[in-house]
């Protein structure tokens, strides 16, 4: 009985020491283990390229424009989310939420990722961009023209032609990207109304410029008045009444400046966003 | 019933004022302007005075029997006239002169006539510029000229170039003017999310005397007016007595054109040039219109003079062109004929350097809408 009490004692010592000198190498395990997943970029939580918190579309929009959207993202490898929130989270403005969304939604897209964050209680929309797509729809010009495309819809409240042609937008900035090496600016786009209108000041000047070197063929005139024949000093000024006789008022009001663009743009993400 | 009111017109729409005596403030019922009964009153109680006034003093007429006089038996012995086949000018030269071709229609042509008397001239204003002067000049004027036709320069006679004494009436005269104007001050301002523009209206009654001296008139129905008005001025202080003597050498048209006949286009002229002188007496204001004006003129005289012009009529395309120049001071006005291929070139030229220019800045002022 003594010589099995000795073994236990002994057996616990052993394990005791064993585990002892393991508990350090362990650590050091899980420690690295930490560190390479804090290397590794973060694997984003799984949604779908729409989410509607704020249930402004009905499944079947959602459903359409799903397939829309992955269509155009195995097009360009990118990844593209539309996420609707009933409202912002306390302090937290629109593009620091688009930003957040990205991030742990839609980030490592092969060629960028973008999403387009709408709150429907502050009616703020926000464009949000990563690096790579940045290159290709850039901040400003890009968003901007980006913006013209789907904003009216949005503030007409007709959601799912708003969220279509944002993604018809971005499927036109990336394929001009893929195609030129450059990103889409639609100020070098051909405008047809500035067409027209050159066209028009342009016959005008071109008409008005052979009008007047006609005109410098001829220095023929008649005169109207006989001013240098006036004899110097002989001007009397005999009565001189002025009269007040009433006061017009016209109130013009001033233009409001309903721009109310905003950017949350840091060193990893872009975009540009609004009011809708 | 007997109505106390007076009827006035308003100023803003001419409209008929219902205008009660003693009240502070009328308002118009078509334009809805309202009025200040005071200077309402005193408004047309002056322009009524200024008014009769005006009506008093009656318009003198130019008195143009003392122009011109009679020629001496020799001076009248010394001219002939010529009558031009083709356009039927009558035009007068001393008897060495021998023209060769008509100054009007440069037709070849002339048969001396007996000279017909004539008034004579009061005053003669000399040539001072040679022929050679007054070719240069002209061919200085073409210069510049982006549509003139090669084949015009090429081909101009300007050696066809002929001296004349041209007749004018020159009229001197008082007047008497009065004019209202509308004049406005204009007061912009800005408040938090206006902006207000206050308009004061005003009329403005002015009246007052000038004197005109010797504004000239062409007493040639063949020289056009235009012409003769567009190689103006000329310096009067050169201007002497007429003499014959000056005469030589030159040819002369002869009056066609009587002063009685010439006053209105010197009337049409004092009028204007009474109203502007009137309207820089309206100061203080951001903008003035003559409304209405009256000017009488208080006395009028006439003097016939003769003015020196070089003169060249040349054709081209069938066309006759006439060109003249002050002789005095060395002016020169015409209309020269343009090249219609030309004219299309420089502005199809200047379409195509203004497309570009306006459709980017279209396109920039677009982009900012």
């Amino acid at each position: 009985m003594k010589k099995l009490m000795i073994h236990l004692a002994l057996a616990v010592v052993c394990i005791a020491m064993v585990l002892g000198s393991a508990a350090p190498v362990m650590a050091a395990a899980q420690q690295a283990q930490v560190e390479q997943k804090a290397a590794r970029p973060a694997k984003p939580e799984t949604v779908g390229p729409v989410v509607d918190q704020a249930k402004i579309l009905t499944q079947a929009q959602v459903g359409k424009l799903t397939e829309k959207i992955k269509a155009v993202e195995e097009k360009h490898q990118v990844k593209i989310g539309i996420y609707i929130m009933q409202s912002l989270p306390a302090g937290m403005v629109a593009g620091k939420m688009a930003n957040n969304v990205l991030d742990k939604y839609y980030a490592n897209g092969q060629n960028g990722s973008i999403v387009l964050l709408l709150a429907m209680g502050s009616r703020d929309w926000y464009i949000s961009t990563d690096n790579t797509m940045r290159q290709r729809i850039v901040d400003g010009v890009g968003i901007d023209g980006l913006k013209e495309m789907f904003l009216e819809d949005l503030s007409d409240g007709n959601y799912a032609e708003s969220f279509g042609a944002f993604v018809d937008g971005v499927d036109k900035y990336l394929a001009y990207y893929e195609e030129t090496g450059e990103p889409y600016d639609p100020a070098e786009e051909f405008s047809w109304v500035a067409a027209v209108v050159a066209v028009l000041v342009a016959l005008v000047f071109g008409w008005g410029f052979r009008e007047y070197l006609i005109s410098c063929m001829s220095n023929v005139a008649p005169a109207a008045e006989a001013s240098a024949y006036l004899k110097q000093g002989s001007f009397q000024l005999a009565q001189s009444h002025d009269n007040y006789l009433y006061t017009t008022v016209t109130r013009v009001a001033k233009s409001k400046d309903n721009d109310s663009s905003s950017s949350s743009s840091d060193s990893s993400h872009g975009g540009g966003g609004g009011k809708f | 019933m007997a109505s106390n009111s007076v009827a006035y017109k308003c100023p803003n729409c001419s409209a008929p004022l219902d205008f009660k005596p003693g009240t502070q403030k009328i308002t118009c019922d078509y334009c809805g302007t309202e009025l200040d009964a005071a200077a309402l009153e005193d408004l047309f109680a002056k322009k009524e005075a200024m008014a009769a006034e005006a009506a008093d003093k009656q318009d003198e007429k130019w008195d143009t029997k003392v122009a011109g006089g009679d020629w001496t038996a020799e001076e009248a012995a010394a001219f002939k006239t010529f009558v031009c086949e083709s356009c039927g000018a009558e035009i007068v030269a001393d008897g060495n002169t021998m023209a060769t071709e008509c100054c009007y229609c440069g037709h070849a042509v002339m048969i001396p006539q007996r000279f017909d008397g004539m008034l004579r001239p009061d005053y003669i204003i000399p040539f001072k510029k040679t022929k050679e002067e007054a070719k240069a000049a002209l061919k200085e004027f073409y210069d510049g000229k982006w549509l003139l036709p090669s084949l015009f320069k090429s081909q101009n006679r300007i050696e066809a170039i002929q001296a004349m004494y041209v007749p004018f009436w020159l009229f001197d005269s008082d007047v008497d003017a009065y004019a209202t104007f509308k004049a406005e001050k204009v007061r912009v301002y800005e408040t938090s999310d206006e902006q207000v523009t206050e308009t004061s209206h005003y009329r403005c009654l002015r009246s007052g005397s000038m004197s005109f001296a010797k504004i000239p008139v062409d007493g040639s129905e063949k020289m056009a007016d235009d012409y003769m008005e567009s190689i103006e001025p000329f310096d009067y202080s050169e201007m002497v007595p007429f003499s014959n003597a000056y005469m030589t050498g030159f040819l002369a048209d002869k009056y066609d054109v009587d002063a009685e006949t010439s006053a209105p286009r010197a009337d049409t002229r004092v009028r204007q040039s009474a109203i502007d002188v009137l309207t820089e007496t309206v100061e203080g204001f951001d903008s003035c219109s003559c409304e209405e004006a009256t000017v009488k003129k208080q006395a009028g005289n006439v003097v016939y003079a003769m003015a020196p012009v070089w003169i060249v009529t040349t054709r081209y395309e069938g066309q006759p062109y006439t060109f003249m120049m002050n002789g005095q001071t060395g002016k020169v006005v015409g209309s020269l004929p343009y090249d219609q291929k030309k004219s299309l070139f420089y502005a199809a030229l200047a379409f195509a350097v203004t497309l570009p220019i306006v459709y980017y800045v279209a396109k920039f002022i677009l982009s900012l809408c």
